[in-house]
């Protein structure tokens, strides 16, 4: 542009209307004097318009003498163009301080801390290591997939911590994690024992529990609300089996008949409350209604169980219904069914006939059947199992089997709920775990997913019945629409065994 | 239910069978207890270690556990007179409370360093008799528990002939007797304490090996019979191997008898009332000498 092309801008009209009442604004706030004053205009004083007029002058001038000033296009240019240059510069530094203010910071919880009170000694030792294995299996993988989403990928931290199979050092234990280790929630194993008194540590705590396959009912009957369980109770699974034995065995092999039954349970919680509601169960009108001719209750772990076998003969009974906690029993006792050449039509199990080392048995395990929430079969329909056994089976040697999986369950219930509560705090997980709503694949069971009860039970559990048939594998027999596999009923004699008459495996 | 007398003769075999058993363990801690005045709360875990060792050789070596107790008592005779000579011997003079406790710290150490090496799944030794039966009169005989039966009676035979018939054994009654005479008589009674502790510990392991061919190995396996163990021991006399030898079969069959004519879960507790009975009118024990006032 040349120098003396530049024309000239005037803003006088306009500047001195503006300037009268911004000068009248600055005025007011200069002295005191409100615009909006409710009184009205009052009668200054001559020395007030004295000052008032002082100090008008003394703002009025050079504002005036600025506003007043006549630019060149140059000028407006330029300063039009600091203007936006500056105004570039202030967003930009506003953008900078937006980011800043909600960059994404890392984790704002250095790590979720989930307590793990296991069976790592004593009675149930076994499966409580196995399902520590798999809990180690868990933890690994989830910190190799990014930790917790919800908050910036912080990692896991399990702690276990052991119970020795015992109640009152379960109690201590559990107090320990949430009052010293300060953990975010707990996952209790397996045995409603165990369940019972940790449980009342954590919910005095305020800390969330979640148990597998602690199947006791009155676990979810004491009015707690950080309770929460994956399985079925034994009130429902006990009734289950007898619907089970009259609408599938029974109905499916019409040669058979049963008329007296048995109940054999050792003196834990669960073996007590398992033959409680057998019992009750056979009181249903529609179930039940067979003769119960022995109702035994013994110590476990036992030294010896020649006195209950012999009871058992005397009775005589066609299906016999067992509650045991620990395997050394469930060995015990199937040898001394075979040298007193006890025979049943069939035998519902539980818990300690499930635990692996009973399959050393080999020939005179088999053919007992139990409810379970997860059997091998499961592997085929959910193929995304296949690498969790993989991991177990390098690890601990052995085939993945329910416990283990109750631990994956669990643990993934409680990540699901960190992750939506997006807080190590466990109140919020808590929260979050009254409105779990999890699918099929987000468990390992054979489970619809996890959904909780106002009393923390699943109300999407479901059960399986699986029978230790002669490949000496859990196979699903039932219920019939999940069945692999045709259940063995009834159950080859001592003496058809010891002939060789052992019936293969056969897929429905 | 109806009482069958054949079943009776048969839960009464069946508390003799296990009573022996009871028996031999009882033997190991009655005669530590009655020596060194120490309550070993290790005993269990020990023979538990016996029961883990006969496993080992019968599954690397195909041994049978009967034959792996020729192996296991010196082995376990050696441990014992090791665990007196490093940690014992220095607390002989203490509390009995430092004592207890250091058996049962000891009783920890020992389960947690099987639990670390073997994991804690139970371990079945499957012999060539484990199947083996007998029928006799309507009563039915499994060679594994009439075997052990056996073994127990022969082992309790072996104990009272080394402690009546050796000069060891006769040393160890006599520090048993009375502490001070013993060493005035130029008894060693260190050594005595370290062979007394080595031969209940030997006990206790080959009580562990030849249950093994019925019973299933744990960790925890010990601890079921330390319990009982520790009422028959009492009952018989502390200090008195004959009696333990002796309530151990009582025990064993009170409650075989009592699970199959009455109840199951009232096993224990009528063991319990039996020997709280003996307690109040023989305060001494079975096999103990009269209390004077």
């Amino acid at each position: 542009m040349r120098a003396g092309a530049r024309s000239r801008w005037s803003f006088g009209p306009h500047v001195s209307e503006k300037t009268g009442a911004f000068n009248a604004y600055i005025r007011s706030q200069t002295i005191g004097v409100s615009l909006q004053d409710s009184e009205g205009p009052r009668k200054k004083s001559p020395e007030e318009l004295a000052a008032e007029q002082k100090a008008t002058s003394e703002i009025s001038g050079p504002l005036t003498e600025f506003l007043n000033k006549k630019v060149t296009r140059r000028e407006a240019i330029s300063t039009v163009g600091k203007i936006a240059v500056g105004v570039v510069v202030v967003a930009a530094a506003g953008a900078g301080a937006a980011y800043y203010l909600t960059r994404p910071t890392g984790p704002t919880v250095a790590e979720v801390v989930i307590g793990c009170p296991f069976p790592l000694s004593g009675g149930s030792s076994g499966l409580g290591q196995d399902s520590q294995a798999m809990a180690q299996i868990f933890q690994d993988q989830w910190n190799a997939n990014g930790g917790f989403k919800g908050l910036g990928g912080a990692p896991l931290r399990l702690i276990f911590i052991d119970n020795e199979t015992d109640p009152n050092v379960g109690r201590t234990v559990a107090d320990t994690l949430v009052n010293t280790d300060k953990v975010s929630a707990v996952q209790n194993g397996f045995l409603s024992g165990l369940a019972l008194t940790e449980s009342e540590e954590t919910e005095k705590a305020g800390v969330p529990m979640v148990t597998g396959s602690s199947s006791n009912p009155s676990l979810t009957t004491r009015g707690f609300t950080h309770f929460y369980r994956l399985w079925i109770g034994d009130d429902k699974l006990a009734l289950k089996q007898f619907q089970y034995l009259k609408d599938e065995l029974l109905k499916n092999n019409p040669g058979t008949t049963v008329k007296n039954i048995a109940i054999l349970n050792d003196d834990t919680l669960f073996g007590t409350g398992a033959g409680k509601f057998y019992a009750a169960s056979n009181n249903d009108p529609t179930y039940g209604g067979y003769n119960i001719v022995s109702n035994i209750t013994f110590h476990g772990p036992a030294t010896d169980v020649t006195s209950q076998v012999l009871q058992l003969k005397s009775a005589q009974p066609d299906v016999l219904f067992t509650a045991m906690s620990f395997v050394a029993d469930a060995v015990l006792f199937q040898k001394a069914f075979k040298q007193y050449n006890l025979d049943f039509a069939t035998m519902f199990s539980s818990a300690g006939h499930l635990n692996p080392p009973y399959q050393q048995l080999g020939s005179d395990a088999y053919f007992p059947i139990s409810r379970l929430p997860w059997s091998p079969d499961l592997l085929v329909t959910k193929p995304w199992e296949q690498k969790w056994q993989g991991l177990f089976k390098a690890k601990t040697g052995k085939d993945m089997y329910s416990y283990p999986c109750d631990t994956y369950s669990c643990l993934n219930t409680i990540c699901d709920a960190v992750n939506r509560a997006k807080s190590n705090d466990p109140a919020k997980i808590n929260t979050a775990l009254q409105s779990t709503n999890l699918g099929p694949d987000d468990v390992m069971e054979g489970y619809d997913g996890v959904q909780f009860s106002s009393t923390g039970d699943n109300t999407k559990a479901k059960t399986l019945f699986v029978q230790l048939l002669s490949d000496n594998v859990w196979h699903t027999v039932g219920p019939s629409p999940v069945a692999a596999y045709k259940a063995v009923f009834p159950q080859p004699t001592w003496a058809d065994r010891a002939a060789g008459k052992i019936p293969s495996p056969v897929k429905v | 239910m109806a009482i069958e007398p054949t079943a009776l003769i048969q839960s009464i075999l069946a508390g003799v069978f296990v009573g022996a058993i009871y028996s031999l363990v009882s033997a190991g801690l009655t005669l530590i207890w009655g020596t060194m005045r120490i309550v070993n709360f290790a005993h269990g875990a020990l023979m538990m270690l016996g029961m883990y060792m006969a496993y080992w050789t019968w599954y690397f070596l195909g041994l049978d556990p009967l034959l792996s107790a020729l192996v296991i008592f010196p082995t376990f005779f050696a441990l014992g007179y090791a665990i007196d000579k490093f940690l014992l011997r220095r607390i002989i003079q203490a509390s009995s409370v430092a004592q207890l406790l250091i058996t049962f710290g000891l009783t920890l150490f020992i389960q947690n360093v099987v639990l670390y090496f073997w994991r804690s799944d139970i371990r079945l030794v499957t012999t060539s008799y484990s199947s083996l039966y007998w029928h006799a009169g309507g009563l039915v005989f499994d060679a594994p528990h009439v075997i052990a039966f056996f073994a127990a009676i022969l082992c309790g035979i072996g104990l009272h002939l080394f402690l009546t018939r050796s000069s060891i054994g006769l040393a160890i009654r006599a520090t048993a007797q009375d502490r001070e005479a013993a060493q005035t008589v130029g008894i060693e009674t260190k050594r005595i304490f370290g062979m007394t502790f080595g031969l209940g510990t030997a006990l206790a392991a080959v009580a562990g090996a030849i249950i093994t061919s019925y019973y299933p190995v744990n960790p925890d396996s010990g601890n079921q019979f330390l319990f009982l163990a520790f009422v028959v021991v009492v009952l018989g006399s502390l200090g008195n191997y004959l009696g333990a030898l002796v309530g151990g079969l009582i025990i064993g069959v009170v409650q075989s008898t009592t699970g199959y004519v009455y109840l199951a879960q009232a096993e224990l507790p009528l063991a319990f009332v039996v020997f709280l009975a003996i307690l109040i009118f023989m305060p001494e024990g079975l096999f103990g000498k009269r209390l004077r006032r």
